[in-house]
């Protein structure tokens, strides 16, 4: 059992070993709620485990980044000030993550080590064991086939699995994903060409379930070249709700605001929350001046940052893993995701 | 809406993609809004005013304190010196408490809502015509429309659905035609777009009238077309319109074409047609542009006035307005009073109370006491510096809210109200739909749900009311108001909850061609209009008009503690026309004292085309001097609106 090497494993024994990890560790899994809509949240026992899903519009990115997370509270009331930061998360487990989300991972990975090292994600990014699910089951507004987020990864994941039936064909992505194989003392066949062969059958029936396209290379060179008309920005800028939908569920998406909130006399609270460049708010200098004061400028930018090769190449990924969440939430229904707007930048040719 | 709590706190709102209304989106409010959850402002205790200050106090002695104060007034100055103010925000079982306490309880006629600030000349007439103070057609009509009119509205900032569903139309090649004087970002994409004079939108309603009766595109069979001419449409020709509106009659013919021949006619409107003098007639032209091409009823046709809270609706629907009881019983009616006053074991009064402004104005004389719900009077009323100075002549003043807000300020006792995620309830959208709202943490605090704090009040003042869950005061209500005759509380929690009355074709337009079967024809009076109140001269020479921006809401109560939504409003600005900027020798950027007779602000200029010449547009309340300060508070006679969308103003350099 080694790292890059795929191996069989029986789906019941593995799934019995992660309802025994629930005792000791926090696994985070789909779970079915009451009304039959599946959300990832901690599960206590198997019993609301499900394998019966499509991605829902909630990016598993609220994992490491959460929408709102306390940074520090701070006590000046006595002589000496105090600054209390909050404990790193425990250990967890991130079971049944679509590939989607684990290629948003590897790019918001970039960004928190990039200029900067932010402790409080690689505190979760660290505890994190992430076991994948190669995605069989596309919903209708997934084109991950466009932008190399699934429907399987290569790498990116501690243990990606593959739904095999009565097996799982397990792609061993880290040594923490060995480990916990090791660990598991589950009996782990390496893979044989019968079962890569059924995961190409399966992977190929779930891109012929795809729907949306996304076909970003000439939209990537328009951008790139600035060769896109200011009156098709200025067109999409005029239909924008500037919402913020696309960039809270967007996996690949990191902005965020830090706010100060004093609460009582000498003590408070800082805390940072998702943020959106399509907001006015975001860009706004202390001067008042704001360089993108416009919702044009704000598209543009967030097209720009998504598909231009500079951001391309400094990120290795152009800024879209194909979850599609951004055609369900855009409020300008079918005129401004990124699928729509890949097409709009194509036919704009010039 | 989703809520991501962790820990007993909100961490985030999320869409659901299966609720038929949003389809998984929310507006910019919608996903910032719950930040005010755990605003530090929030109030979280009882407060009292003790020698000109407010001190916190336990529930007890605060609601001993406000009975005591109540029954006082009552006996000193009669059951109807005092005045009580509903929430378009509060759920309909809360609001249902309010209106039964104010009327069964405290015994006074004087209860409004601020739905009358907005709606007051739509509900009105549509009650008039069709027997129920609501929109003839659902949202979803909005994609089944042949053709669109919308008027005084920006659909975009004032109902992303509706806007969303409108640009979607629009952009399929549906013919949208906007009348308003200020063009919006969506105007681009609409087919045409009327920019009359401000106020002079009945002329232009009457005229394209006029147009599709000379064509003969009316609907067929459609009777009572001789009352239109017998009022005297004929006046309103193209020709005569161009000299009011300043709308070329070739754009007005075309207008009415594409209205007129449409398949069917959905119409939106919004409060730019009815904070005016002609609020009321304004909305009767509108029906009568509805009636007489069929659109009533039909699918794909209507009215829909763009109510602007979440629950305006339910506020009506469960009795708020003065001039409604609960299921828009006409108080005035003895059948529709006395079952009321059975179930209630009350006398209730023939005659409506006092409206909202009516009750600011008469503060210190004939209202000596208010009690307000979440409703920040001090800002949000027209002329709002004369009416916080109205709140001060009380002798009594109870608000019940979230924050410490300028109205609460002035308060002899502030009671802390818990938040929408902290309340249990049901609320009615602008299609008639109620949706269950679920408690997502407990109240912050000493804070207490609207449902838990008017029984506490009604028990105080000797009324003994239990504390009751939302689905017993439910099925109270059920008994009270016939509409909801058909609903279950389960009906409720289905995801996107039920159209009232939940017939079968209660989600399209079945309602209405039941109704009006035999109605056919029932056109209201044909009328010019009143001129508008305060013409531009040489001291004001310009016509200053307000709008809501996307990402506001009211007097901003809300919004402003939100700190995302508060960053999109950094900057308070005043439209300018270019033609006028380059006279006056401004450019963007510049600061400006916009002045009107009631008073000034100061602004940052933007030039732009977005106005006509000789006008001024201000986007309504900001914290850096008050939009409504500039307004006035001269009420419409029919609907008690007041006319606060329109005056005469000035520009001066700082």
């Amino acid at each position: 059992m080694q790292v890059g090497t795929p191996v069989v494993v029986s789906k019941q024994l593995f799934l019995d070993h992660l309802s025994r990890c629930m005792k000791k560790t926090q696994v985070i899994g789909p779970t079915k709620l009451a009304d039959g809509s599946v959300t990832f949240m901690p599960l206590r026992s198997p019993r609301r485990l499900t394998f019966d899903y499509v991605n829902d519009l909630d990016p598993l990115k609220r994992f490491f980044t959460p929408p709102r997370e306390d940074l520090f509270a701070w006590d000046l009331t006595d002589k000496k000030p105090r600054l209390t930061a909050p404990l790193p998360d425990k250990p967890r487990i991130l079971f049944g993550i679509r590939s989607c989300d684990v290629q948003g991972l590897a790019h918001m990975d970039g960004f928190f080590r990039g200029s900067f090292y932010d402790s409080l994600y690689w505190a979760r990014r660290n505890n994190t064991l992430i076991i994948s699910l190669a995605c069989n089951r596309p919903n209708e507004s997934c084109f991950c086939l466009c932008c190399n987020g699934g429907p399987w990864l290569e790498n990116g994941f501690d243990l990606q699995l593959t739904d095999l039936g009565e097996e799982f064909l397990a792609d061993i992505g880290s040594p923490a994903g060995q480990a916990f194989l090791q660990e598991s003392g589950l009996e782990a066949a390496r893979a044989r060409t019968r079962h890569e062969h059924r995961r190409h059958e399966l992977m190929e029936a779930c891109d012929a379930q795809m729907q949306p396209t996304a076909y970003l290379a000439k939209a990537c060179i328009q951008i790139t070249n600035d060769r896109v008309r200011e009156e098709l920005w200025e067109e999409m800028g005029a239909e924008c709700f500037s919402c913020g939908g696309c960039t809270h569920v967007c996996p690949c998406c990191t902005c965020f605001d830090v706010v100060d909130c004093p609460q009582n006399t000498g003590q408070g609270l800082r805390f940072r929350c998702w943020d959106s460049c399509q907001y006015a708010g975001f860009t706004r200098e202390a001067s008042g001046h704001n360089p993108r004061g416009r919702a044009k400028e704000r598209v543009k930018r967030r097209f720009y940052h998504k598909l231009s090769y500079p951001y391309i190449q400094q990120d290795g990924h152009p800024g879209c893993v194909g979850c599609g969440r951004c055609i369900t939430v855009c409020e300008a229904n079918g005129l401004l995701d990124i699928t729509a707007v890949v097409k709009r930048l194509r036919r704009d040719g010039q | 809406m989703l809520l991501e709590v962790d820990q007993g706190v909100v961490l985030a709102a999320a869409p659901q993609k299966s609720h038929p209304v949003s389809r998984g989106t929310l507006c910019i409010k919608g996903w910032n809004g719950h930040q005010i959850i755990h605003h530090p402002h929030r109030l979280t205790h009882p407060l009292i005013k003790v020698q000109d200050h407010l001190e916190p106090v336990s529930w007890k002695k605060a609601l001993a304190f406000a009975a005591d104060k109540i029954t006082a007034l009552q006996q000193a100055h009669g059951r109807a010196s005092l005045g009580v103010i509903g929430s378009v925000k509060t759920t309909n079982e809360a609001s249902y408490l309010l209106g039964k306490l104010a009327r069964a309880v405290l015994q006074t006629p004087h209860l409004d809502v601020p739905v009358r600030y907005d709606h007051a000349p739509s509900l009105r007439v549509l009650k008039e015509q069709s027997g129920y103070a609501n929109a003839t057609a659902s949202l979803a009509e909005i994609e089944k429309a042949g053709a669109i009119l919308v008027i005084g509205a920006d659909a975009k900032a004032q109902s992303a659905r509706a806007g969303s569903l409108l640009l979607q139309s629009a952009r399929r090649g549906v013919a949208v035609v906007q009348i308003d004087p200020r063009q919006h970002e969506h105007s681009r994409f609409y087919r045409l777009q009327l920019q009359p004079h401000p106020g002079t939108d009945l002329a232009l309603i009457n005229a394209l009238i006029r147009v599709i009766l000379e064509e003969g595109w009316q609907a067929p069979g459609i009777t009572g077309i001789s009352r239109l001419r017998e009022d005297g449409l004929d006046r309103f020709s193209p020709e005569y319109v161009e000299s009011v509106c300043g709308i070329p009659h070739e754009q007005v013919k075309e207008a009415a074409a594409l209205l007129g021949r449409a398949s069917s006619l959905l119409i939106l409107f919004g409060s730019g047609i009815t904070q005016q003098a002609n609020g009321t007639a304004n909305v009767r032209a509108l029906w009568n542009l509805a009636l007489l091409t069929g659109n009533i009823g039909r699918a794909g046709g209507g009215l829909i006035p763009l109510l602007g809270s979440n629950n305006s609706q339910g506020a009506v629907d469960t009795g708020l307005m003065t001039e409604w009881g609960p299921g828009q019983r006409d108080l005035h009616e003895a059948s529709a009073r006395h079952p009321l006053e059975s179930a209630w074991g009350c006398t209730l009064p023939a005659k409506p109370g006092l409206t909202l402004q009516e009750m600011l104005q008469h503060a210190g004389g004939r209202i000596r006491g208010l009690y307000v719900v979440g409703e920040n009077l001090a800002w949000s009323a027209p002329d709002c510096g004369v009416s916080a100075a109205a709140l001060d002549k009380l002798d009594f003043l109870m608000v019940q809210d979230l924050f410490l807000t300028e109205t609460a300020a002035k308060a002899d006792v502030v009671l802390p109200a818990a938040s929408f995620a902290e309340q249990e309830g049901s609320y009615t959208n602008l299609e008639r739909r109620l949706q269950r709202v679920r408690p997502a943490i407990a109240p912050l605090g000493e804070s207490r749900s609207d449902l838990e704090i008017i029984p506490m009040l009604a028990s105080a003042l000797g009324a003994a009311w239990p504390l009751r869950s939302a689905a017993e005061v439910f099925q109270e209500m059920q008994e009270v108001i016939p509409c909801y005759k058909n609903l279950t509380w389960q009906d409720l929690d289905q995801p996107g909850g039920v159209i009232w009355p939940a017939h079968h074709e209660a989600e399209s337009n079945g309602l209405y061609r039941q109704l009006l079967g035999d109605r056919q024809g029932a056109f209201t009076e044909v009328t010019a209009g009143a001129p508008f109140a305060e013409e531009p001269d040489e001291a004001y020479p310009f016509a200053l008009f307000t709008g809501r921006p996307l990402f506001h809401r009211r007097s901003g109560t809300l919004v402003t503690r939100s700190f995302t939504l508060d960053k999109e409003d950094a900057v308070a600005t005043v439209e300018v026309n270019n033609e006028d900027a380059r006279a006056l020798k401004l450019r963007s950027g510049w600061q400006v004292v916009v002045k009107t007779r009631r008073g000034q602000v100061r602004r940052t200029v933007v030039i732009s085309r977005a106005v006509p010449p000789r006008t001024l547009f201000l986007p309504i309340h900001h914290r850096d001097g008050l939009t409504q300060s500039l307004m006035p508070s001269t009420l419409e006679p029919e609907s008690g609106i007041p006319q606060m969308k329109l005056c005469a103003a000035k520009l001066e350099m700082v």
